[in-house]
């Protein structure tokens, strides 16, 4: 009897409970039909089992939960000792907290049957299995009977990021910790605060410090066994000509550079173990050329082919020469030094922590053995069979382009065409047809029909293929496709590229990035409390009268504080633009605030004659971080720690202080002349430059319809508000019969225009979503971002996209200009007397239609543009934006009807003046929006007012723009300013 | 590529009169799983040139819509077609 057993007893027993009471109520229901001798006993009979069922529900009950109190305990004593003691205090608590639940589960495991204290074991073991069980299970991977490398890598690496994940979390403690203090920061008196957040700081940085020394070694590991693999590769490809040759040769020396580098980093029990892995997947690979189609199993004994009687050593590899093509028989793998005469390294273990076990138990179950995890190639191949193992027919794509298929062509068209004579405008935008006698057509679709039902079935093998891939086969896709990039030389067909990326890009891609905003965190904590730190130390230096001896310490300590940050900005920068690659396929785009800065590309910039907001002092900004930029990476290059330090403040102060952030209609944004944010990805869509521009295009052409608005609603809807009021208080006591009988009349004529009216608000509210999450904030634009576009895979980086770019903003300018140009001269029109009030609304009406058609059109033609955006940035919720443009664009009328609507309403409420109290309470009856619209309030001001409003509260919960580390800066640099402040008076 | 005589007419409104138009060629592209026409009225733009209307249309489908080219790689295959087509002996 196992605990599935008993959990499926207890939801037995209360099923059948359930059915005893249905039978009982049932009993109680047909009690008039029978004796009461015949009822009593039924009911004797039911109220028996009931009671027997509920005992033995209670029971599984009771055992259910001491075998989960028994697996909490234990994993909670797991999870203990795995934690660092900080001091002998933190030491004892722990062994207190473990002898207690030591206690508790001595007290438990008295109640449960002998079978449920092994499960629970069982299941403990099972949770730990890689830091207790590797080096004495015997394993059933093929061709060996000693632990497989594999193992060993696994163990390796699985207890260098157990050492990440320990030092991520004690960051992440401290710095609650900190907050807490900041917290009781009043309760504390200076001094006490000064020690306290000092001390702080120094685990931070201890942690920190750690923190990045095992992630170099994990970066270096995972470098060297990646490179020795593929120089491997290398060397096994037969060049096919001169030129192929010399690509490899230069590839190959690439590679040994990055073994040399990672060499030099990592540790030697490392490289060992890379060096036990490698020979180990030479050995593999050698098997299976020699005996393809043996099975894993029967692979430990088998013999390789053309060998004679050699049996399989797999531990004197310099006898063991891996497989090579012909030819190339002397080419040897790479191997870092000192390889040929190492055994395998045992897996480490023995010395680690045991888990908790129940007392007295001796028969230990044994854990299931770790997968063996593919290399890239494997893994492709893999995903590129059915699950027989036999491969699919994949038909791929040869490049980007599409490939036109069964042309056919009429002789005449094929001579005008060959003669020359006629130049051709290709419209590829469809007439109205009425009639469609297309020949040789039919034949086609029995062969479509046919490929889409292969194709689709294909496409859901390879997606069974990938879901079957477990999470350490995804992490070696993860390190060949970062973002979306791709191994050139891997000829996969791109739908297999594709699925493997959406599974990287939208499952895995986020993740990562948290991580790596938490190490960013992590630094920016250290840089700046380093600083704060040398500045301390510097005021002190300042002091004359300071001892020679004091002088010195403090000095030394001022060393010590700086030691290192510069390869620490270093890393922080990098792991800035390698977050933006996992998330954008390169830095493209969002980190333009610094590369920009960096290349001065934006000084040089193509596309800032067409931004309106660029201007000496954008430039200014632009050129004063190029320069600390510049700085810095000096700094970071000669390891001048302080020199990087001061150029990091200095950077982050003068974008924090130039990114002003704001609430706005979608969430926190910035208004200044900077998008930054220090994390990857929080920056948002708005801030890559292409979207930017498309949306401001349209946003640019709203603005032209709620100008018209705007000036429509003060012009004439104004003195309506005024006239309204003054009708109230000259006619609160002269209503008759006919007035309320007109108001009746009118007010129904408007109410039913409700519907036009409640339409066009939302058109014009979708609209505004467009309109004000974009207007003014149009900003300085790389055009290098544009240019490397090309990374989003669909050619936006083409020249087609360029000229579209480039007539959008000539489109956007003559639009923008007519309308006010035309609104002007309504304007004064309307002044010089040319124009009454329903004569100028009615004109502005106009202009605010065209305006919006010719937006509706814009919208049309983004809408597909924004939904091929929105399948390659998985991380962007484009959402909101989708539907907004969806809703314009299937809905352009609507707010033209409303324009219509209003001049209607506005001759209909010239005969609403003189209206009573009591009238006006009628019309108070009316829709909110609708009185908000009769009052003049209905203009494009009030509705984006509205809209805002109600945005705001939708996207509130919303984690928006702006983040703790952002305003940890912030605080930074505001206290400098006090600092400074201070000084200076 | 096949040359053939005639491809057939697609009727289309113009100034809301009925035009006949001629087929000029047709092609299919097997992963979007689309046919192609290309057809013309034979009139003339203000810029001196000949119009051609190219148009897609999903052969699967009961009835037959004439949709427009939208994206940027099926205008670049249309393109490949018409200099194939001039390439063509």
């Amino acid at each position: 009897m196992n605990i599935e057993d008993i959990r499926n007893l207890i939801t037995q027993s209360q099923n059948e409970i359930d059915h005893l009471n249905d039978v009982r109520r049932q009993l109680e229901e047909a009690r008039s039909t029978m004796t009461e001798e015949e009822y009593n006993r039924e009911l004797a009979d039911i109220n028996s089992h009931l009671e027997t069922e509920q005992e033995r529900l209670e029971e599984n009950q009771r055992i259910n939960r001491h075998y989960n109190n028994v697996l909490t305990n234990l994993n909670a004593i797991n999870d203990i000792r795995n934690i660092e003691p900080r001091d002998d205090e933190e030491r004892e608590e722990i062994e207190r907290e473990i002898t207690a639940r030591q206690e508790e589960i001595q007290r438990v495991s008295g109640n449960l049957p002998e079978e449920l204290l092994a499960q629970a074991r069982s299941e403990v073991l099972q949770r730990n299995t890689t830091n207790q069980t590797q080096a004495s299970q015997p394993t059933t991977t093929p061709s060996v009977s000693e632990p497989t490398q594999e193992q060993a890598e696994t163990t390796k690496l699985e207890a260098l990021q157990r050492q990440i994940q320990t030092s991520q979390q004690e960051i992440l403690h401290l710095n609650e910790v900190m907050r807490q203090l900041q917290l009781a920061r009043n309760l504390l008196s200076e001094e006490e605060y000064e020690r306290e957040r000092q001390n702080i700081t120094n685990y931070i940085e201890r942690a920190t410090n750690q923190l990045r020394e095992q992630n170099t070694t994990i970066t270096a590991y995972n470098n060297m066994l990646d490179n020795i693999r593929k120089l491997n590769a290398l060397s096994e490809v037969v060049p096919r000509d001169s030129q192929d040759e010399d690509q490899i040769a230069e590839e190959k020396e690439r590679r040994e550079e990055e073994i040399k580098r990672a060499r030099a980093i990592l540790p030697e029990e490392y490289q060992q173990e890379i060096r036990d892995i490698i020979l180990k997947e030479q050995e593999e690979k050698r098997k299976n050329r020699a005996n393809p189609n043996v099975d894993e199993s029967t692979k430990k004994t088998a013999k390789e082919p053309n060998k004679t009687d050699n049996p399989v050593q797999p531990t004197t590899p310099e006898k063991e020469p891996p497989a090579l093509p012909s030819g190339t028989e002397k080419k040897q793998p790479a191997l870092p030094p000192g390889t040929e005469k190492k055994q395998p390294a045992l897996p480490p273990g023995t010395e680690k922590k045991q888990p908790a076990l129940p007392p007295s138990k001796e028969d230990e179950p044994t854990p299931e053995p770790k997968k063996r995890v593919r290399t890239l190639e494997e893994i492709l191949d893999y995903v590129k069979r059915n699950k027989d193992g036999k491969p699919l027919r994949i038909k791929g794509k040869t490049g980007k382009r599409l490939k036109a298929a069964n042309i056919q062509v009429t002789k005449s068209f094929s001579e005008e065409l060959h003669s020359g004579n006629w130049l051709y405008n290709v419209v590829h935008v469809a007439p109205a047809v009425v009639g469609l006698a297309i020949k040789g057509a039919k034949k086609l679709i029995a062969k479509f029909n046919l490929w889409r039902t292969e194709q689709q079935d294909v496409e859901k093998e390879i997606r069974d293929r990938i879901n079957e891939l477990s999470e350490e086969e995804l992490d070696v896709v993860r390190r060949e496709y970062r973002g979306q990039r791709v191994i050139e030389d891997l000829k996969t067909p791109s739908v297999v590229k594709d699925l493997l990326r959406e599974k990287i890009a939208v499952e895995d891609a986020r993740k990562t990035v948290a991580g790596i905003n938490q190490r960013i965190s992590a630094n920016y904590q250290t840089l700046l409390a380093t600083f704060n730190g040398v500045q301390t130390i510097d005021k002190q230096l300042a002091d004359k009268s300071l001892s020679a001896e004091k002088r010195e310490a403090l000095t030394a300590q001022r060393a010590a504080l700086l030691k290192g940050k510069a390869d620490l900005v270093h890393e922080t920068r990098e792991l800035y633009i390698q977050g933006n690659d996992e998330l954008s396929g390169g830095a493209h785009g969002f980190s333009e605030d610094v590369k920009a800065s960096e290349s001065k590309m934006n000084l040089q910039g193509k596309r800032f004659a067409k931004v309106p907001d660029y201007d000496e002092t954008t430039a200014e900004l632009q050129e004063a971080l190029a320069k600390l930029s510049r700085r810095e990476k000096d700094a970071c290059e000669t390891h001048d720690d302080e020199a990087a330090l001061r150029a990091f403040v200095e950077t982050e102060t003068l974008k924090s202080k130039e990114t002003e952030i704001s609430n706005s209609i979608l969430g926190k944004r910035s208004t200044g002349r900077m998008y930054y944010s220090p994390l990857v990805g929080e920056l948002d869509y708005r801030d890559d430059p292409f979207i930017r521009d498309l949306f401001s295009t349209v946003a640019l052409v709203g603005a032209g319809v709620s100008a018209a608005n705007a000036i429509r609603t003060h012009v004439t809807e104004a003195p309506k508000v005024v006239d309204e009021h003054n009708a109230q208080v000259d006619a609160v006591n002269a209503h008759n019969q006919d007035t309320m009988s007109q108001v009746h009349q009118a007010g129904q004529g408007i109410y039913d225009k409700a519907d036009v009216f409640r339409k066009g608000q939302e058109a014009q509210a979708q609209q505004d979503v467009v309109n004000f999450g974009n207007t003014g904030e149009r900003m300085s634009l790389d055009s290098s971002a544009i240019e490397a576009g090309g990374d989003w895979g669909h050619g936006l980086g083409t020249s087609f996209y360029r000229n579209a770019d480039d007539a959008q903003h000539a489109m956007t300018e003559s639009i923008y200009n007519e309308t006010q140009t035309r609104i002007s001269d309504i304007g004064s029109r309307y002044a010089t007397g040319e124009l009454d009030q329903l004569a100028a609304l009615q004109e502005v009406g106009k202009v605010a239609a065209d305006s919006q058609q010719t937006l509706t059109n814009l919208v049309d033609q983004y809408r597909p543009i924004l939904e091929q955006y929105a399948s390659t940035h998985p991380q962007f919720e484009l959402g909101a934006m989708q539907s907004g443009l969806e809703f314009i664009s299937q809905n352009p009328t609507a707010i033209i009807d409303m324009n219509q609507a209003m001049v209607d309403t506005v001759q209909m409420g010239q005969s609403l003046t003189g209206l009573t109290v009591e009238e006006v309470q009628a019309l108070q009856n009316l829709p909110s929006d609708l009185q908000t619209t009769l009052i003049g309030a209905a203009t494009a001001a009030g509705l984006a007012f509205k809209t805002a409003s109600t945005m705001d509260q939708r996207y509130a919960k919303r984690t928006g723009y702006g983040n703790d580390l952002t305003d940890m800066v912030e605080d930074f640099v505001a206290k400098q300013e006090e600092k400074e402040t201070v000084r200076s008076k | 590529m096949e040359i053939v005589d005639e491809l057939g007419k697609i009727t289309i409104m113009k100034d809301g009169k009925p035009v006949d138009c001629e087929i000029l060629f047709t092609f299919e592209n097997e992963e979007l799983q689309k046919q192609y026409v290309g057809y013309t009225d034979h009139s003339i733009g203000t810029n001196g040139r000949k119009n051609i209307y190219i148009s897609s249309y999903n052969p699967l489908a009961d009835k037959k819509i004439l949709e427009d080219i939208t994206s940027p790689e099926e205008l670049e295959m249309v393109q490949d077609v018409l200099n194939q087509i001039a390439e063509e002996k």
